[in-house]
């Protein structure tokens, strides 16, 4: 289940309080046969405070459902502005205030003005988050959170969506983006933190809302939101959504282009709500069906985006394809046992499919007009998938005073299955112009073995936070993890691990308006289950995070504060691109890293949002040889066979009496030990303001900023020899290793200005967007592998119409 | 302005009420009070969703429902459903505090502003020693003690607190409003104003000044009021 806005903690500090009744607006009972009346009482009579004689006695069972019953039909549901003043992140609902750990959350209203489609469009207000380009590895939404992977870190509604798929934002609420390991809370996971995306839920009210929007480059969305409410607790909630987008790049031989096509349909069905059993049905499927943009190429030589080709040149053509269906269904059941403490189970079954055929682009040769690269044989990225989930979650929490101090408890349990398949598509032409390729959606390839993973997690996890002393509260919470998983790959040993993840915060909010904190947790990740498995044994990926943060209130509430200094481990990371041959990308890194954030309302017609965050990276150990596990054989002449099904460059013996034991040296050709991490910029920031000037009139302005950001490869070294002769007799070296200097591919630093002017009546409105407003070229996404980056918009007008009853 | 309206219950309705309060199941006072004021609160509450509390709240809001004067000072918009709570033995005090600007219904998440917070005495003042309300007035505070039945209204904004009591027990609702009209100074100029034009019509009956009085009354009050 999603949060519900019409539920929120308890505060007394927020000044955009709603406008709905807490009980029926008090009228006065004019008592029968009375003479004369003060004015005030006379204008207010003819009703009572709510509670007739009658009504006085009504069962305590009738009373339960007060809440429901006083929720007028036509209240105004309340609505974040810019800064979000509830989250379930934490597992249970809360301020993001309270919680000692940076949270960044898009509310609906900034994705609104900002005439935001997708799940990446929305996370441009996510400051330290970069875009990943796709090619062989992950593809769909992947993104980089505190220059960690993210992609195995999405959730919706508390529940794991991390499926390789491009995600929408017309069902959603708001996202909020939890930083830091989160393992303790959501299960396996990276440093980088947790980008929950928290769907639309029926309200006890009517409202309906109609958008129409028309732009540059083909634009086209219709959205609609209906919300009908159809009994005392019961409401019905759908979103539907239909958007097509061309682009400003084109193949200047066919005149293709990047396209998206998208469509959606979100219906949640409300049962017994704001009572104490409360029940959400839901059920969401959204199709794509994209020409997918694989960008341009870096040049060989400089690194930089070339300039041999425009950058408005595609190299994709009209075959090719990037098609999904994605559907998830959940239902949602929530006990309250008291106002403080309840029960909430969700059940989900989702399945996502996706199949495509992409272009990548070349630095030397033109667009052609067949899907292939000059003489190049190559055909481009193909993949058919289809994963497929069974989630179970059942959280209880519960705030109680026990041993004389106030405990906000939770604890709960998980059981996650996982299918997943994933093959190339059948080439059913040729791989030259004479005969050129040709794939269609969902054929696989009838050669070569799938990758298949399935696996099953079973998770318990319990957590307190004790107010110790007045003001002053700690958090501590545990998590295990059980995962027992098959893969497909020959080479790969049964997946079992069981893995604990820690959470601890210290906090103290010496004022209600003022939290100081200080916080540690944990996660690790096999990452078998999001890309594929290679290498063999490795641990899981383990992440730490360390965090000393602040959070200030001011205006009443009105306008957030944060900022977070931070440091970030991992160990063990993994390589997420199947086109390389090493598993490993680095053995450990950090990033340390401070953010600042401010969200909310400095006036009454002024709004802001704004983010930066700062980041030193660093890769301390690229790992150079660890001994792993027993070498197969060494032959007579000291030739290093690999272990089954891992023989190959990269491994090799160490020394001659090391025998026995597989080394595995993973030491790039262009090492990378001391240099930044792949796309981890050292800056990224991001603002959105909006003010009102004049009566229903509001204009709004904002720019997003990311530093240079690195694409390189890690490449393996050549074959190892043994010396003969010399002091080294009997040693290996390696071949190419660490020789070349470090020559990483860069995206360059860019700014992006974005404006809005609007209309707004009460029933009605008419907005006007205006994408990158000073026409820059741009690079926005970056192939980690190097290789390529996707230029993002040129200057694009969007009209937007609302109509709401 | 701090206003005390007599006689809100009748001795039957205090009866029933007293009865219900007996069988109750009290809990600490804490459990509605902010952080800071939590440090100061030491009484005994009845949980809100107690059946007692249910029905003792009918009791109260039908009460209200009938008291001109209540309505016309308080000019309410909203109601926080009323608590009831009890000092004595060792739980016995609530220093000195101000009430929360914003009360959110915890069942219903609905928030009210309190522009205004009441008590209504449930037991007679010889049941008990101490237990005063005190409302600071920057004058050493007022104390408040007054007859079961009869209820003190008394702006949100002032610094109160309850006097510990050193005998019995004190047993009292109290609840807060969220007015029409936010401004105290502007609510209490249209109570007294209301109230004079009440005692013009009285004395002059519905004279034509009484008339241009009473369009002045509701013209201010579309002025000030946010409905």
């Amino acid at each position: 289940m999603s949060l519900q806005k019409n539920k929120r903690p308890a505060r007394g500090r927020r000044s955009h309080i709603d406008q709905a009744s807490c009980i029926p607006v008090p009228r006065f009972a004019k008592p029968a046969g009375a003479a004369l009346l003060p004015l005030g009482a006379m204008m207010l009579a003819g009703w009572s405070l709510g509670a007739s004689a009658d009504e006085a006695k009504k069962s305590a069972e009738d009373e339960k459902l007060m809440a429901t019953v006083n929720v007028s039909a036509d209240a105004d549901i309340p609505q974040d502005g810019l800064r979000a003043t509830v989250t379930r992140v934490g597992k249970t609902l809360q301020d993001p205030h309270d919680i000692p750990q940076a949270v960044t959350t898009v509310t609906n209203k900034i994705m609104e003005e900002q005439q935001v489609g997708s799940l990446r469009e929305a996370l441009r207000n996510v400051s330290g988050l970069t875009f990943n380009a796709a090619e062989g590895g992950r593809s769909g939404d992947n993104m980089m959170l505190r220059g960690f992977y993210t992609f195995g870190d999405i959730y919706l509604d508390g529940i794991r969506d991390t499926a390789q798929y491009n995600r929408e934002t017309f069902n959603l609420e708001q996202v909020d983006v939890l930083r830091g390991s989160a393992a303790m809370l959501f299960g396996r996971g990276q440093a980088g933190g947790v980008i929950n995306q928290v769907s639309k839920t029926s309200l006890l009210t009517d409202r309906h809302k109609l958008t129409a929007s028309l732009g540059s480059y083909d634009y086209g969305e219709v959205t609609g939101d209906f919300n009908k409410r159809l009994g005392d607790t019961t409401a019905l909630r759908v979103n539907a959504m239909k958007r097509d987008e061309g682009s400003w790049r084109s193949n200047p031989t066919t005149g293709a282009g990047p396209e998206v096509h998208r469509d959606g349909l979100a219906v949640s069905l409300g049962l017994g709500l704001s009572t104490w059993d409360e029940v959400i049905l839901s059920h969401i499927v959204t199709r794509t069906d994209d020409e997918p943009d694989y960008g341009f190429s870096f040049d060989n030589t400089t690194h930089r985006p070339n300039t041999n080709f425009s950058p408005s040149n595609y190299w994709g053509v009209d075959k090719n394809f990037d098609e999904s269906d994605t559907s998830i269904t959940t239902a949602t059941y929530s006990h309250r046992f008291s106002p403080k403490s309840e029960w909430r189970t969700q059940l989900r079954y989702a399945d996502y499919e996706r199949s495509y055929w992409a272009r990548t682009p070349s630095a030397t040769d033109a667009p052609g007009s067949n899907g292939l690269n000059g003489a190049s044989t190559n055909t481009g990225p193909t993949r058919a998938m289809d994963y497929e989930t069974l989630t179970l979650q059942s959280d209880f929490n519960s705030a109680f005073q026990a041993w004389g101090m106030k405990h906000e408890f939770l604890a709960g349990f998980e059981y996650l299955h996982e299918d997943s398949f994933r093959h190339s598509l059948q080439n059913l032409g040729g791989t030259n112009a004479g005969n050129p390729p040709l794939y269609l959606p969902y054929v696989i390839s009838t050669t070569g073995t799938p990758v298949r993973f399935d696996g099953k997690s079973y998770a318990v996890y319990a957590q307190d936070t004790v107010e110790f002393r007045p003001h002053w509260k700690a958090t501590l919470g545990l998590r295990r993890d059980e995962l027992d998983a098959e893969y497909s790959s020959t080479n790969s040993p049964k997946l079992s691990f069981g893995e604990w993840s820690l959470r601890t915060g210290l906090s103290w909010q010496p004022t209600e308006e003022t939290h100081y904190y200080l916080s540690f947790s944990d996660s690790f990740s096999p990452t078998a289950d999001l890309y594929q498995l290679s290498g063999g044994e490795l641990p899981p990926e383990r992440s730490q995070v360390y965090e000393l943060g602040g959070k200030w209130l001011f205006i009443h509430g009105d306008l957030a504060f944060r900022a977070a200094l931070y440091r970030a481990e991992k160990q063990w990371e993994r390589n997420t691109d199947l086109e390389s041959t090493a598993a490993l990308l680095s053995r450990e890194r950090h990033t340390h890293g401070l953010e600042l954030e401010l969200a909310g309302r400095i006036t009454e017609n002024w709004e802001v949002f704004a983010g930066l965050a700062l980041m030193d990276a660093k890769i301390d150990d690229q790992y150079d040889g660890e001994a792993l596990g027993t070498f197969a054989a060494v032959t007579a002449n000291g030739t290093a066979a690999g272990p089954t099904g891992l023989a190959g460059a990269g491994y090799a013996p160490g020394e001659a009496a090391d025998a026995g034991q597989i080394v595995y040296r993973n030491r790039s050709q262009q090492t990378s030990e001391g240099q930044r991490p792949r796309n981890t910029p050292r800056y990224t920031a991001n603002l959105w303001t909006t003010y009102k000037f004049a009566p229903g009139w509001k204009s709004g302005l904002g720019f997003e900023t990311k530093g240079s950001r690195y694409g390189y490869g890690i490449g393996t070294c050549g074959a190892a020899t043994q010396a003969t002769t010399g002091a080294n007799a009997g040693m290996w070296s390696y071949g190419n290793c660490s020789t070349a200097a470090f020559a990483p591919n860069v995206a360059p630093a860019y700014v992006r200005w974005d404006a809005m002017f609007a209309y707004e009546q009460k029933k009605w409105s008419v907005r006007l967007n205006i994408q990158n407003l000073l026409d820059e070229v741009y690079y926005d996404a970056i192939y980690d592998n190097g290789g390529f980056t996707v230029p993002g918009t040129r200057r694009k007008f969007i009209l937007t119409g609302e109509f709401k009853f | 302005m701090i206003l005390h309206l007599p006689k809100i219950l009748d001795p039957d309705q205090l009866a029933r009420c007293r009865a219900l309060l007996a069988e109750a199941e009290w809990a600490d006072g804490r459990i509605t009070a902010g952080t800071q004021a939590a440090t100061a609160k030491n009484n005994r509450q009845l949980p809100e969703d107690s059946p007692q509390a249910q029905t003792l709240r009918g009791i109260v809001l039908e009460a209200l429902s009938r008291n001109a004067q209540f309505f016309t000072a308080a000019l309410p918009k909203r109601i926080y459903p009323p608590l009831f709570n009890r000092y004595g033995d060792t739980a016995n005090s609530f220093g000195n505090h101000v009430d929360n600007a914003i009360r959110t219904h915890p069942a219903s998440a609905q928030h009210v502003r309190t522009d205004l917070s009441f008590t209504l005495f449930l037991n007679d003042p010889e049941e008990y020693d101490g237990g005063e309300l005190v409302i600071e007035d920057g004058f050493g505070g007022r104390p408040v003690k007054l007859p079961a039945g009869d209820l003190i209204l008394y702006p949100s904004y002032s610094v109160h607190r309850v006097e510990p009591v050193t005998r019995g027990a004190r047993l009292a609702c109290f609840s807060w409003l969220e007015s029409m009209v936010r401004e105290p100074q502007r609510r209490e100029l249209l109570y007294e104003l209301d109230m004079a034009i009440l005692s013009l019509r009285q004395e002059q009956g519905e004279t034509d000044t009484a008339v241009r009085l009473t369009s002045c009354y509701h013209n201010l009050l579309r002025m000030c009021a946010m409905v």
